[in-house]
């Protein structure tokens, strides 16, 4: 029994590499080895791009190793923080969220016409990074007791704990994280067992909501949205960057113009190449080829994700582990979407890869959490 | 309809099991989806954004704005925009850069640290991008250069806009200078506003207005070749020019003040105080604004910086000095207010002054003494003593509240950068700067602006508006488009004690005994003024003073407050005199050439020449 309890259900003795001193250490370290294949290529490849697109110097490239030495530290935290404690945590985490997002509001300093930052000694933090985390969570605790169907009182509710901090974010405003957020929250629900009948009645009315949406946007928003419509139409302006952008992707063919030799990435053509539109350096340099590698990447994390919740007993665990792999695909499909121009330019980095010490400490936190999920399966009788 | 009763585990699964397939295969489609966007702008449009990357790449360079000019209250230039040259290098046109850069040394020196500069540069950038060698060249330096050019391929000339004071150093400490940005600036500032642009105000109105002054730039497509060069100019979107600044300021008048205040050390403030323009503002000596736009060399600029008679130092709002006698007439207002004294008690006055009795001897600046002392004469004569015992009558609390009504120990709020306070004590803050109790000898020497008070020529010409206008002066200002707001009235002082003040301030420049009476000698328009004179050190107490024999900086500071006509004043004024005397007279002389150049008050008669 003790050696079932240390060792994960298909390892009936130790596995060889426990032989070797020291290395038996790791084996009380939860792991996922799918997973820590999958992010690792995906963190290769994050590097490969920076150093491109920073013009070849290795400050940028020691700043992101940085930030990934402490993303990792949380990613092992988490890993080893019991699915129960986040639960316990959750209500406290959620309402400290929400603190934050009016701290945004009185303190934060603004950066881009948009008031995102918190600062908090000498770092800076976006307490609208974390909300992508925080409220799945939260959404997975409120509902981790309720019977299936969603009844109309749990379901508003719910859309309550979605949409507080989801409108908070988009007012500060951040578009971009304000609708993942409520995706996210959309994701939770929809693994939470919500009728489809509600779904298509949700979608028939969010369809309807747009032109009041579109009422209550920022002038930039606006402006970002016609254009997505019609770049041309500002080619100095707000149109620069789709255009550009699209420019880089276009060129670079099925095979890509090579590592560092992406014309519009190297001559500074191209704007925000580190953080949002780092996919558009990959589009260029490595053509289409390698735009799919990476969405074979991020689909084979996504199918991972998706095998760890089905094999989820506890509904807590399931509803988080559901959140978080819908989070993921939404942040990076609205990133894909945003640079080659099929959805408006919203402000959102590609997980994972683009440059920014927030977004990447959320989502190894993000993973850590799935983990520490696998684990808990792995460990418990089925 | 199909999970409307699920309760077990199974069905749990079950539901999550479906859920997670719908999920992935959407999830999936919607991947395929950005494939296929990602496929048609590589595979389908590949053609079209190979040409649009390889020959028709657009660059924008940015097109600084100009700045926006200052001009004074007569419409003239204060502050401009001349053209300037700037010698630049196209590194992949020049085979050898260190040889060119010794020729070019030849005919256009370089130092060492420009050279070193512009290779680092070199390195940092693609080859085929233009580099600045050395910034601003003289126009000898640039005949010289246009001679020889045909030497140096590769090696241009690049000209912009830059700043140009013409009256030099007539307004080097008003309206301040710009120049290079340093790392400090570059990390606050609105990087797509400073496109182009590389200088910034750095102090006086230049940097209070920056934001004013700093227009939009605009941009120019370029379009370039495969390797970023620039091969012609398409469409351009015109920069919007900076505000102009149309300034209050008299440049006749600050040509007067800085002549009046001649090599001296000093500072004059003169105001309107029938709406708070600041119509001259001289801090002496001063530095030509220019030297700082056109770049200094570290030796000329230490030197300018610790030169011992500091003249980057703005005296008239950086300044603290004593305000000394000058805040007489407030002193004696408060006690007038307060019923501590009346216009007809008098006072015996020895030459000096012992609280009660006994113990330190607080001495008249008049040795002999003034002997009986009412408060007019009290303010005609600056009788020490008379407000030594006035002080005591009033106490500190009381007497610091009054300074504070009219504007002392607080920032007058000019639009200025970097305005000094000045003091006045209170028992707190000498407990809290000092940690020690307040004695009373420091309440009697406050009573003659000693001791710890401190103000700036800016707040005494505040101070001096605030008895021109009878407690309801505005705040100062130099921008003409500042809409002038009133400063918080006095409102304890009557009427009369207004005008005993203002009769008192008046004789001390037209009776024969006043203290300013030999340096308004021939004044025909009725001034009212008041003198002061600062230690600059403590004398002990039977010590006597020596003007001439006391080393030169250690020497007593000239004070003067005043305004002219004594109705409906033109022209409110505070001069300071470092270590001389007769700031008086220097008030005067402003005073004078503002009356008679404005309101042709005083016509002096000139004599019919036969010719």
């Amino acid at each position: 029994m003790l050696s079932r309890q240390k060792y994960p259900l298909r390892h009936l003795s130790p596995p060889i590499w426990h032989r070797i001193p020291g290395l038996k250490l790791l084996s009380y370290l939860h792991w996922d080895s799918w997973l820590f294949v999958l992010i690792s290529l995906l963190l290769v490849v994050s590097f490969g791009l920076l150093y491109s697109a920073g013009g070849q110097k290795t400050s940028i490239l020691i700043r992101h190793g940085i930030h990934l030495g402490v993303s990792f530290v949380v990613f092992l935290a988490m890993a080893h923080t019991s699915p129960r404690t986040f639960k316990q945590w959750a209500p406290f985490l959620y309402v400290a969220g929400l603190i934050l997002l009016l701290a945004v509001f009185v303190f934060g300093s603004a950066s881009k016409g948009a008031q995102r930052w918190v600062p908090l000694g000498p770092v800076r933090f976006q307490p609208s990074e974390f909300m992508k985390l925080i409220s799945p969570l939260m959404l997975a605790y409120y509902l981790s007791d309720k019977p299936i169907p969603l009844n109309l009182k749990h379901l508003g509710i719910g859309f309550i704990i979605i949409f507080l901090p989801g409108l908070m974010i988009a007012k500060q405003p951040d578009l971009g994280t304000g609708l993942q957020v409520i995706g996210t929250g959309f994701g939770v629900l929809f693994f939470a067992g919500i009728r489809w009948k509600w779904i298509f009645k949700i979608s028939v009315f969010g369809m309807a909501a747009l032109p009041l949406l579109w009422w209550k946007l920022h002038d930039y928003q606006r402006q970002r949205v016609l254009t997505f419509l019609n770049p041309e139409s500002d080619p100095l302006g707000s149109g620069y960057h789709i255009i550009q952008s699209k420019i880089a992707i276009g060129s670079g063919g099925l095979y890509g113009k090579g590592w560092c030799q992406g014309t519009q990435v190297q001559l500074n053509f191209l704007p925000e190449r580190t953080t949002d539109f780092i996919f558009s350096v990959l589009g260029e340099e490595f053509g289409f080829i390698g735009a799919c590698i990476l969405c074979l990447l991020y689909f084979g994390i996504i199918l991972r994700g998706m095998t760890i919740m089905t094999q989820t007993q506890d509904t807590f665990s399931r509803l988080m582990a559901g959140g978080i792999i819908f989070g993921f695909f939404i942040c990076f499909f609205i990133n894909i979407g945003m640079v080659s121009g099929l959805l408006p330019v919203v402000g959102c980095p590609l997980p994972l890869i683009s440059y920014g010490g927030t977004s990447l400490v959320t989502w190894m936190a993000a993973f850590g959490m799935l983990v520490a999920i696998q684990s808990q399966n792995k460990s418990s009788p089925r | 309809m199909r999970h409307r009763h699920i309760h077990s585990r199974s069905q749990e699964k079950h539901l999550t099991s479906h859920r997670a397939f719908v999920g992935i295969i959407l999830i999936g489609l919607m991947i395929l989806v950005l494939l296929g966007r990602v496929a048609y702008l590589q595979i389908t449009d590949h053609q079209k954004y190979t040409t649009l990357s390889n020959r028709n790449q657009l660059r924008l360079v940015p097109v600084p704005p100009p700045r926006g000019l200052i001009y004074d209250t007569k419409g003239r230039l204060l502050a401009k925009n001349i053209p300037a040259f700037h010698l630049a290098i196209i590194p992949e046109q020049v085979s050898d850069l260190p040889l060119t850069l010794e020729k070019l040394n030849e005919i256009i020196p370089l130092s060492d640290e420009q050279r070193q500069a512009f290779l680092d540069k070199v390195d940092q950038h693609p080859a085929h991008q233009r580099q600045i060698v050395k910034l601003k060249l003289s126009e000898e330096e640039v005949s010289r250069f246009a001679v020889n050019q045909y030497q140096f391929p590769g090696v241009l000339l690049t000209v912009d806009l830059i700043r140009d004071y013409p009256y030099g150093a007539l307004l080097g400490h008003v309206i301040g200078y710009v120049s290079e940005a340093n790392k400090d600036d570059l990390t606050k500032l609105d990087k797509k506003r400073y496109a182009g642009t590389y200088q910034l105000g750095k102090i006086g109105l230049e940097k209070f207005y920056e934001e004013l002054l700093q227009g939009l730039p605009g941009y120019q497509q370029m379009e370039t070749d495969v390797l970023g060069r620039e091969v012609r100019a398409l469409s351009s979107l015109p920069s919007t020019p900076g505000t102009d600044l149309h300034l209050s300021l008299d440049i006749d008048l600050q040509a007067a003040a800085t002549a009046a205040l001649g090599e001296n050390r000093g500072a004059i403030v003169a105001v309107d105080p029938s709406n708070g323009e600041i119509l001259a503002i001289v801090s002496t000596p001063s530095f030509d604004p220019n030297l700082f736009v056109r770049g200094l060399d570290q030796r000329s600029y230490l030197a300018l910086r610790q030169a011992a008679d500091r003249p980057l130092f703005n005296r008239a709002i950086h300044g603290q000095y004593p305000p000394a006698s000058t805040i007489k007439p407030i002193v004696a207002l408060a006690g007038l207010s307060t019923q501590k004294v009346n216009t007809h008690q008098k006072v015996f006055d020895p030459g000096w002054y012992q609280i009660n009795g006994n113990g330190r001897y607080y001495r008249d600046w008049q040795k002999k003494g003034h002997g009986w002392t009412d408060l007019e004469k009290s303010i005609r004569e600056s009788c020490d003593i008379y407000y030594y015992i006035l002080a005591e009558k009033l106490g500190i609390t009381q007497m610091g509240s009054w300074f504070s009504d009219v504007g002392l120990g607080k920032p007058t709020g000019i639009d200025l950068p970097g305005e000094q306070k000045g003091l006045v004590p209170s028992i707190a803050w000498k407990k809290k700067a000092y940690k020690t109790a307040w004695y009373p000898g420091e309440t009697v020497i406050t009573g003659i602006g000693q001791g710890y008070m401190l103000a700036t020529p800016l707040q005494l010409a505040v101070m001096a508006s605030y008895i021109a206008t009878r407690g309801q002066p505005y705040s100062p200002h130099l921008n003409k488009k500042i809409i002038p707001q009133k400063l918080p009235p006095l409102k304890n002082a009557s009427p009369e004690h207004w005008a005993t003040i203002i009769e008192s301030m008046h004789q001390v420049t037209q009776h024969p005994r006043g203290t300013a009476y030999r340096h308004f000698a021939g004044f025909t328009l009725d001034a009212a003024g008041k003198t002061g004179t600062a230690q600059v050190f403590g004398l002990k107490a039977n010590e006597k003073y020596d003007h001439d024999s006391v080393a030169r900086h250690l020497r007593d500071h000239s004070l003067f407050i005043g305004f002219a006509p004594i109705e409906n004043p033109k022209i409110a004024i505070a001069v300071i005199l470092e270590n001389q005397k007769a700031s008086a007279s220097v008030a005067r002389q402003v005073m004078e050439a503002y009356l008679t150049e404005n309101y042709h008050a005083q016509q002096t008669e000139v004599p019919p020449t036969s010719s």
